[in-house]
């Protein structure tokens, strides 16, 4: 029995049991599976494995190694913040999908083979759909149903391209995979899907400022980080992942400098993150895949906290455009203050975890001589000052003042976004704990003088930028507008296209039928004339013309039996 | 807006200009650092005189314009899909 109880399971479970609950216990209720879940994971032994039997076929339930064992742990650390964050919640049904959609993203992240990944992959797509729908509008009801298409479509792709790798190894083993393979390729897009990859990243922004207040946070904690995980898992080393990598960590940002919903920004902000995780993975070093790695969990913490305190200012101006906020920090201090850890962290300031995980990645890309990727990295480091860094607790809490006054974030915000600015500095100042959790040792040396030197004065330079551009007047103003990105193709394009062929056939169709039409209409006339008075066959003939065409007839019948 | 409150004390002119004053110094100290450590590099062009500085200004002024100069295609008002 104890076998079956897998990472995860006991929020799956609890998360399909809450529902029945309550709705004034419902969150604590929630709060509390996810520290049982945590003691759980904690009395897991490294290296446990299960394995069940399945019509014949042996499945690794679990393997739990030190790969698997990172991220399960801060999917934890996501879930119990995110859980605190949404205690105010009384929908039925959104603690429900965060619980079943984290303990699935925990079983995935544990699964030992394709099969067992495949079930929980799908259903981490098949419950955070409600997250999104959960926020009632009809913009959200349709912006889930692009998420949820997206999300099977990877899912599909990974069981067919399981079902080749099958057929060829024999083996349903989730481990390395060589690209040279049909079912590894088929797997590489639907991992790549769900990472956001470019030109299949738009659902990522399409729908996560859809969903509700606590909802966005949930959806960023998981889903792209199993991608992350997937791909280290598969396909380490693959030199492919690189200039991929690479492309995600550059075109985001001048996304999100000019977007006005800030949680948009920030998803555009997490696909540049994600660049320099695949990036790492596709280095293949220890040095690389443990940045990449620390660089995920670091992620998770601060994307988190970025995204919960935009959540709290949604939740109270009712708004998160940017052309409509500004002077928050009047009635919201805390949470701009805790929103500027985040920020300072996501930036990569010294001090701050996104320091101490990113600059492993910068430094392994420069160690294995990619002169390319490194400066391309170097430009999106200084781009992330600007749209997280900066343009996010800026513009909500200070440029122009809006003239909103509200109450500051709810108390159990507040301790959610507290815990998680905590451990964004602690592991900032402390990483060792989070190093020793990597699945390589580390050698690596975070706060030596050429690292925090040479990141201060990019960070202070970029800023100095930021500053001449508003005293220059030239920063681009927080406008209210949308901007168009590779979704287009889907919704408007192709939708265009289909009507036209549409309209085009039903065209033809109408021209044809026209035509055919006007044949049956002459053939009939040309019928009726003949055939109706005064037309030659209508008429009766006279008995004269009658018996001259019947001897003209007989006379012609008679010489040609006569032959 | 609501003006007829006190600015608040990071609202106030001096607050920010101080601020910019101070991230102005802070800026030439650490070009200043340059001179003073070896830095262990992977490439020689960062050992340069004020290269991360340099990265730094240029990337957020180049990420800016070019964001600008997007913006005019890909700008759209925000009812263009629904």
């Amino acid at each position: 029995m104890n076998e079956l109880l897998f990472p995860g399971s006991i929020l799956l479970f609890g998360g399909m049991v809450l529902p029945i609950s309550p709705a004034r216990f419902r969150g604590w209720l929630a709060v509390l599976v996810a520290l049982l879940s945590v003691a759980h994971l904690l009395s897991l032994p490294l290296g446990h494995e299960v394995w069940v039997g399945f019509y014949g076929y042996s499945l690794e339930l679990v393997r739990f190694d030190a790969l698997s064992r990172v991220f399960a742990i801060v999917f934890h650390i996501a879930a119990v913040f995110s859980m605190i964050f949404m205690l105010h919640v009384r929908n039925r049904l959104e603690h429900a999908s965060a619980l079943i959609y984290a303990g699935a993203a925990i079983g995935a992240a544990c699964a030992g083979d394709l099969l067992t990944l495949f079930i929980f992959w799908e259903l981490t797509a098949l419950s955070s759909v409600f997250l999104i729908w959960a926020r009632g509008t009809g913009r959200a009801y349709r912006a889930g149903m692009r998420y949820l298409i997206v999300q099977v479509l990877s899912g599909v792709l990974l069981l067919s391209g399981s079902f080749f790798y099958y057929q060829q190894t024999g083996s349903l083993t989730f481990g390395k995979l060589d690209l040279s393979d049909l079912g590894a390729r088929l797997i590489f897009v639907a991992f790549g899907i769900k990472a956001a990859f470019p030109l299949l990243h738009n659902w990522l922004q399409d729908a996560y400022p859809e969903a509700t207040v606590g909802g966005t946070v949930v959806l960023a904690s998981f889903s792209t980080k199993l991608a992350i995980y997937a791909l280290a898992r598969s396909f380490a080393g693959t030199q492919l992942l690189i200039p991929i990598g690479a492309l995600m960590t550059a075109f985001p940002i001048f996304f999100a400098v000019l977007e006005n919903d800030l949680r948009r920004v920030l998803a555009y902000s997490l696909n540049n993150q994600l660049g320099f995780m695949v990036v790492g993975i596709g280095i293949g070093t220890e040095l690389a895949l443990n940045g990449a790695v620390a660089h995920a969990f670091a992620h998770i913490i601060y994307k988190g906290l970025l995204l919960m305190s935009m959540g709290a200012v949604l939740y109270r101006a009712g708004t998160i455009k940017a052309n409509e906020l500004g002077g928050l920090h009047r009635s919201m201090p805390i949470t701009a203050a805790l929103c500027i850890v985040g920020s300072m962290s996501i930036a990569g300031l010294p001090g701050l975890s996104g320091f101490v995980t990113k600059s492993m990645v910068v430094s392994a890309t420069g160690a294995a001589h990619l002169g390319l990727t490194f400066a391309v990295l170097l430009f999106a480091s200084a781009g992330v000052l600007d749209h997280s860094g900066i343009k996010v607790p800026f513009f909500a809490f200070f440029a122009h003042d809006s003239g909103r006054r509200v109450k500051e974030a709810p108390w159990h915000m507040l301790v959610a976004m507290a815990f998680a600015a905590a451990l964004c500095i602690g592991i900032g100042l402390y990483p060792a704990p989070l190093y020793e959790l990597l699945p390589y040792r580390v050698d690596y040396e975070p706060y030596s003088w050429t690292h925090v030197h040479t990141m201060l004065q990019l960070l202070v330079f970029a800023g100095l930028a930021f500053v001449l551009l508003m005293k220059m007047g030239l920063y681009p103003p927080e406008l209210p507008s949308i901007n168009l990105d590779s979704d287009w193709l889907y919704r408007r394009a192709i939708p265009r296209m289909w009507a036209s062929v549409v309209d085009l056939s039903g065209n033809v169709r109408e021209r044809l039928m026209a035509l055919v039409e006007r044949f049956a209409a002459f053939v009939i006339g040309a019928l009726r004339r003949y055939y109706t008075p005064p037309g030659p066959l209508g008429t009766p003939w006279t008995t004269g013309t009658t018996s001259l065409w019947a001897v003209l007839f007989l006379a012609l019948a008679l010489m040609l039996y006569d032959r | 807006m609501r003006e007829s409150e006190q600015p608040s004390f990071f609202e106030r002119p001096a607050t920010i200009r101080g601020f910019v004053i101070a991230l102005v110094v802070v800026g030439a100290a650490f070009l200043f650092g340059d001179f003073f450590y070896d830095k262990h590099t992977h490439y020689e062009v960062e050992g340069a005189f004020g290269f991360y500085a340099f990265v730094g200004f240029g990337s957020y002024l180049g990420l800016i314009f070019v964001a600008k100069a997007l913006r005019r295609v890909l700008r759209r008002s925000e009812d263009y899909y629904e």
